[in-house]
């Protein structure tokens, strides 16, 4: 009886132990964020820096498939945003749509890289925008992405 | 002598890469390699959207708030007195609402308000479990502040929000998640609104145009298992942002009505009072 107690205790203790180290290996750590953030540190010092918000969207992407990203946007700000995927030839693209589902011009920026795209929006009014990232068929396997965005 | 050593250098980089990264009006023109819609039929059920959302801080909405002259912060801080329960979805709500208290501090610039923030956000996060993961933060917020480095007081508050959604998604309580990212975004709002109330102006109400947001956080609200809506204030949280999300539709002149500007505040402090109260 007293066997049993100690073995449920120490499977108790090796359950907290696996629980505890998993939650702190999965930091938020991310190499495809870190592509992107290594794209946009230089908009993020000077004068009219851009400020990096720490919220990012992440996801699994199928070659030749889009996803569509939601975010409230305010006018008279100005909001870029870097998309990243790990495959260096992947030919990627980040869109904006307006609330009602209209595109939105915005500035492409070209960047010294493929696989890290940005763009750069004053949007005309208030409200909800939608992101639409894609990914061109050529790529072979599916990609990690990542997003993040800054403001001004 | 060191600069004149590092700036050619630093230009040496700096220089090339910021001739690379130019910019181009983007349209969806046939050419590009990948095809891109004119627009999105938002009700296809085919359209892939991301289910996370990331809702606005609210030094996100001041920075287009001073660009039409509201500059002034002082006093708009406000503190509730909190006594924590055993009921944690009450506490993610009061801890988003602490983080926003932060961001108003921050744009008063008042180093004592961001320390009883930095205070508050210790005291609530670790009710929720997660201090440990919160502490460095804290205490960085504190130096920053006392320094008056409030770009990274700043930085530190976002962190320490992001950092306690990532834990609470690490512990599978995504429900707690969402009511972190409620609690903030109605301190936001409450202050928001309050300041429109008293310096109202159309381009300023334009920043009120927040249903399709209110409408995501309601469906992510009403979806929440029931045993995460513990406590009679959550009754009132659903009809709340049924009722924002209706004042906050712009009229035909892209304005939204002193009239409603002054409700929403109405409703978002009756709320935020309620939370506490409970």
């Amino acid at each position: 009886m007293r066997n049993n107690t100690f073995i449920t205790f120490l499977f108790l203790l090796i359950l907290i132990a696996v629980r505890t180290g998993s939650a702190s290996d999965a930091s938020t750590f991310n190499e495809t964020k870190v592509l992107a953030q290594n794209e946009a540190i230089l908009d993020l010092s000077g004068n009219e820096a851009f400020v990096l918000r720490q919220s990012w969207w992440r996801g699994m992407l199928d070659p030749g498939k889009a996803k569509i990203i939601q975010v409230q946007l305010f006018k008279r700000n100005e909001y870029r945003f870097w998309y990243a995927v790990p495959d260096r030839q992947a030919d990627i693209a980040i869109h904006v749509y307006d609330s009602d589902g209209n595109f939105v011009k915005s500035l492409k920026r070209d960047l010294d890289r493929k696989n890290v795209v940005a763009t750069t929006i004053k949007p005309e009014k208030t409200g909800l925008y939608f992101l639409r990232i894609s990914l061109s068929a050529e790529v072979e396997t599916p990609q990690d992405w990542a997003v993040i965005y800054a403001y001004r | 002598m060191k600069w004149k050593v590092l700036i050619p250098l630093l230009s040496a980089f700096l220089i090339p890469a910021a001739v690379l990264a130019q910019d181009e009006e983007t349209e969806p023109a046939p050419a590009e390699s990948i095809p891109v819609p004119q627009s999105l039929k938002l009700e296809d059920e085919e359209l892939d959207i991301v289910d996370e959302l990331i809702v606005p801080i609210p030094l996100e909405i001041f920075n287009s708030l001073s660009q039409i002259g509201v500059t002034n912060w002082d006093g708009r801080t406000e503190f509730r007195s909190v006594t924590l329960n055993t009921n944690r979805a009450r506490t993610a709500l009061i801890f988003g609402h602490i983080v926003s208290t932060g961001f108003i501090a921050v744009q008063e610039r008042d180093k004592g308000d961001v320390r009883r923030t930095g205070l508050a956000v210790m005291k609530v996060a670790k009710a929720l479990g997660v201090g440990a993961s919160v502490e460095k933060h804290a205490t960085s917020i504190e130096t920053a502040a006392y320094s008056n480095r409030w770009k990274d007081v700043r930085s530190e508050l976002d962190r320490v929000r992001q950092t306690v959604l990532d834990k609470m998604e690490e512990l599978r309580d995504d429900d707690l998640s969402t009511l972190v990212s409620l609690g903030g975004w109605l301190g936001g709002t409450e202050t928001l609104s309050e300041i429109l109330s008293e310096t109202y102006s159309k381009d300023g109400s334009d920043l009120l145009n927040q249903p399709g947001l209110v409408r995501q956080l309601r469906i992510r609200f009403e979806n929440l298992p029931e045993t995460s809506k513990n406590g009679s204030f959550f009754l009132e949280i659903e009809k709340t942002l049924s009722g924002l999300e209706e004042l906050m539709q712009t009229d035909d002149a892209g304005m939204i009505s002193l009239e409603n500007v002054k409700e929403i505040y109405t409703q978002t402090t009756g709320l935020v009072d309620a939370i506490y109260a409970e």
